[in-house]
């Protein structure tokens, strides 16, 4: 049994906050069988403060103010960042599009450990708060199936579980800030700033600003507007819910989906920034100058009168950050095969190149799949390496078969020998099997070299390190960072290694 | 059956497909449905089958003869015999003994030892793909091994015996396992350091449920290659293994 420090950093649309968790790991594995590892344990050893996110005058975020407040807050739980073994530091919803958010994660990168994921994606992020605000957890013992939303300043991350096991998430670009607010002494309100998915919903003409102001010339609104506005939100929100067409609004507004499937919801729980204020009704709907109090409202009330059950997780707002530290890290198989020296990789592109078994048994194949991959990828050839998933191995996991499989990825991976280390993913526990026989047909090929010393130029064989792993679910990551091996029993005999897969590094959107 | 709704079926599904145990099963009345009876009536003669099934004449050729690996027998001379009394099924006549002597090697690191036990079918469904692993993997890390020997109607404590008369550091039984109700191929590897006829059970380390809704037979290989090289480096196995930290 191991147990070490993770943590989650949230950077957010509005707010920036931190928490940190033991993981503890375990071999669960019957006695007198092939170790398994698993997590077993995820307690929350400390929560900082929830602070205002620091922007610089032109929108940016202050990257140098954003450290200093993590670092304080390490500071405060007495925590060096050596303690750290694993987490995700991530810049969430809108603020991940800021110009600068790859600067920030740079600097922030600088008080994580081993191995923490400095960024997340949009399907992640859903994932991790939904984790986090318990709603899948809750899918899982339950057994029905509940949506997930959690509500930032900027996005809205929609997750949805059926069963616990993830069937669909979904990002829309509108959340409590946007529209910022300025009370005036008339009981109304001026905009100081207002995003264009707000905008959309002017344009439509439900609520009733009159667009066209000047710069110079302030917009000023009334509650009334600002609720009309909050409740057209809502119902498109619900419309969207429950797959009704009308929800016109959505369809101008940035969207990203992952649907492998859909279902309406049992329960709806809401957790975020936004649904602090469904938490406590005593809490000024205007505590932030902005949307979010009557946003969050507007959606418990549109909820419930469609005949959804809201549920309100404790500390909504702390969800993602929560889920960043307690389940962005997975744990491999404990009979995996690496070359340790090698760890930990980080931001490692991810690549399905082979749709079936059958061809990985074609030498030539595999080495054109693998070419083609890279091309894919990394045109640039700028990456150091690449992880390979194999597809699944299940009717090929006889020793001939796989010697052959082994041999093949071998000789290919001698020809793409820029790839330091070589990594493969295979879904069933066969990547300590695979890896002996890759390394076996490495020391085969490089006899063959010696051999045939007239034709050594030919074929060099590639004696790189290799990493093999096995044991994780990989879904939709784009992305994977592999940390150094953490040991189930004090004889070292059985190791895994911790895993964060993500779905986006910055500099794609741009 | 109709009466019970699609999502609660859906969840029934769902437990019984996360274990091989005889969950939901339904019943009527008082008895299990005929289906269910039938299939636990299949599973227990698959069971029985397995623990009375030999070797084949087939096997014993392409596996045994084919590689030149020696071929034993216990001192039992029949299953039934083998089955009634187990001590028997221990140990190998001392002619057999002297006979290994002269055609295998001796002195090695490990001595592997292939034996039927309480499954012969678990033999013959998992050793071709189990036994070239470690194989190769002993041979890659410069670990010193025997010529394997196969045994007909051997329990975990022959391997003992043969490898300490091969003077072998260490001895690998890879052996049938008792069957069950949910797998009647399941394979055992037995790991002992430094065996002799004093070995106890507490000395050996074992890998068990080796098939194929287990641990797949190749990566149990490779993992045996590892227990191995540990075992060795520490010079102790068994729950003293286990006590070291």
């Amino acid at each position: 049994m191991t147990s070490f420090l993770s943590v989650g950093i949230d950077v957010g649309t509005t707010s920036t906050h931190l928490t940190f968790s033991r993981l503890t790991i375990a071999n669960v594995a019957p006695a007198n069988q092939s170790p398994l590892a698993k997590i077993e344990k995820r307690e929350i050893v400390f929560q900082s403060q929830i602070h205002m996110t620091p922007l610089t005058a032109d929108g940016n975020i202050d990257a140098d103010a954003v450290y200093d407040l993590i670092a304080r807050e390490y500071e405060k739980a007495a925590i060096k960042c050596e303690d750290i073994k694993v987490g995700a530091a991530i810049i969430t919803g809108e603020t991940a599009l800021k110009r600068n958010a790859q600067e920030v994660m740079e600097k922030l990168s600088l008080l994580s450990g081993d191995l923490v994921a400095v960024s997340a994606g949009a399907h992640l992020e859903a994932l991790l708060s939904s984790r986090g605000s318990g709603a899948a957890e809750a899918s899982r013992q339950k057994r029905s199936t509940i949506l997930n939303i959690d509500i930032g300043g900027g996005t809205m991350n929609l997750a949805l579980h059926k069963n616990g096991a993830l069937i669909s998430t979904h990002c829309l670009g509108i959340g409590g800030r946007c529209v910022q607010l300025k009370s005036t002494n008339g009981g109304e309100f001026e905009v100081i700033a207002m995003t264009a998915s707000a905008k959309a919903y002017f344009a439509l003409g439900d609520c009733v600003f009159n667009e066209q102001t000047e710069d110079s010339k302030p917009l000023n609104v009334k509650l009334a507007d600002l609720m009309r506005l909050a409740d057209a939100i809502a119902s498109d929100v619900v419309c969207f819910i429950k797959q009704d067409p009308r929800a016109t609004a959505l369809q101008s507004l940035p969207l990203t989906s992952l649907e492998i499937d859909w279902a309406v919801p049992d329960e709806i729980w809401l957790s975020g920034g936004v649904a602090e204020f469904c938490a406590d009704e005593k809490m000024n709907r205007f505590e932030f100058s902005d949307l979010g109090g009557l946003l969050g409202d507007a959606l418990v009330a549109k909820l419930r009168s469609s005949g959804l059950d809201v549920k309100i997780p404790n500390q909504p707002i702390r969800a993602t950050v929560t889920g960043a530290g307690m389940f962005s890290m997975q744990v491999t198989g404990s009979t995996v095969d690496f070359d340790i020296n090698c760890l930990p990789i980080r931001n490692v592109p991810l690549v399905r190149p082979f749709q079936t078994s059958e061809e990985l048994l074609d030498r030539e194949l595999v080495h054109s799949r693998l070419i083609a991959a890279l091309a894919r990828v990394d045109p640039e050839m700028r990456a150091a390496t690449i992880a390979f998933e194999l597809p699944t191995l299940n009717s090929v996991n006889d020793y001939q078969s796989l010697k052959k499989i082994a041999a093949c990825l071998a000789s290919a991976a001698s020809r793409v020998a820029r790839l330091q280390p070589f990594i493969l993913i295979v879904r069933e526990d066969l990547g300590m099997a695979l890896g002996q026989l890759f390394r076996q047909a490495q020391a085969d090929m490089e006899r063959f070299a010696l051999d045939s010393s007239s034709t050594a130029s030919q074929k060099s064989a590639f004696t790189g390190a290799l990493i093999v792993i096995d044991g994780i679910d990989t879904a939709d990551g784009d992305f994977i960072d592999v940390g150094k091996p953490v040991s189930l029993d004090a004889n070292e005999i059985a190791r895994t290694l911790p895993v964060v897969l993500k779905t986006l590094v910055f500099g794609r959107e741009h | 059956m109709s009466s019970i709704s699609k999502t609660k079926q859906d969840e029934l599904e769902d437990f019984s497909s996360a274990t091989p145990a005889r969950v939901a099963v339904g019943r009527a009345g008082a008895r299990p449905l005929t289906k269910a009876w039938l299939k636990f009536r299949v599973d227990h003669a698959l069971a029985r089958d397995a623990v009375c099934s030999e070797l084949s004449e087939e096997f014993i050729q392409s596996f045994a003869a084919a590689n030149s690996y020696p071929f034993v027998q216990s001192a039992v001379s029949t299953r039934d015999e083998f089955i009634q009394f187990p001590p028997k099924g221990k140990v190998v006549d001392k002619i057999v003994l002297e006979k290994l002597k002269t055609i295998c090697s001796s002195g090695n690191d490990v001595q592997i030892v292939i034996s039927d036990g309480l499954s012969a079918k678990a033999v013959e469904k998992n050793a071709v793909d189990l036994l070239p692993m470690i194989v190769d993997g002993l041979k890659m890390n410069d670990i010193s091994q025997g010529t394997p020997v196969v045994v007909r109607f051997g329990r975990v404590a022959v391997g003992d015996q043969i490898a300490f008369a091969l003077q072998a550091r260490l001895v690998i039984n890879l052996i049938g396992e008792r069957p069950g109700l949910s797998s009647a191929e399941g394979l055992s590897a037995y790991l002992t350091y430094n065996p002799s006829p004093q070995t106890i059970s507490s000395d050996r380390t074992v890998v068990s449920n080796i098939h194929e809704r287990g641990t797949p037979a190749v990566e149990a290989g490779a993992y045996i290659v590892r227990l191995v090289k540990t075992i060795l480096e520490r010079r102790v196995s068994g729950v003293e293994l286990q006590k070291l930290s």
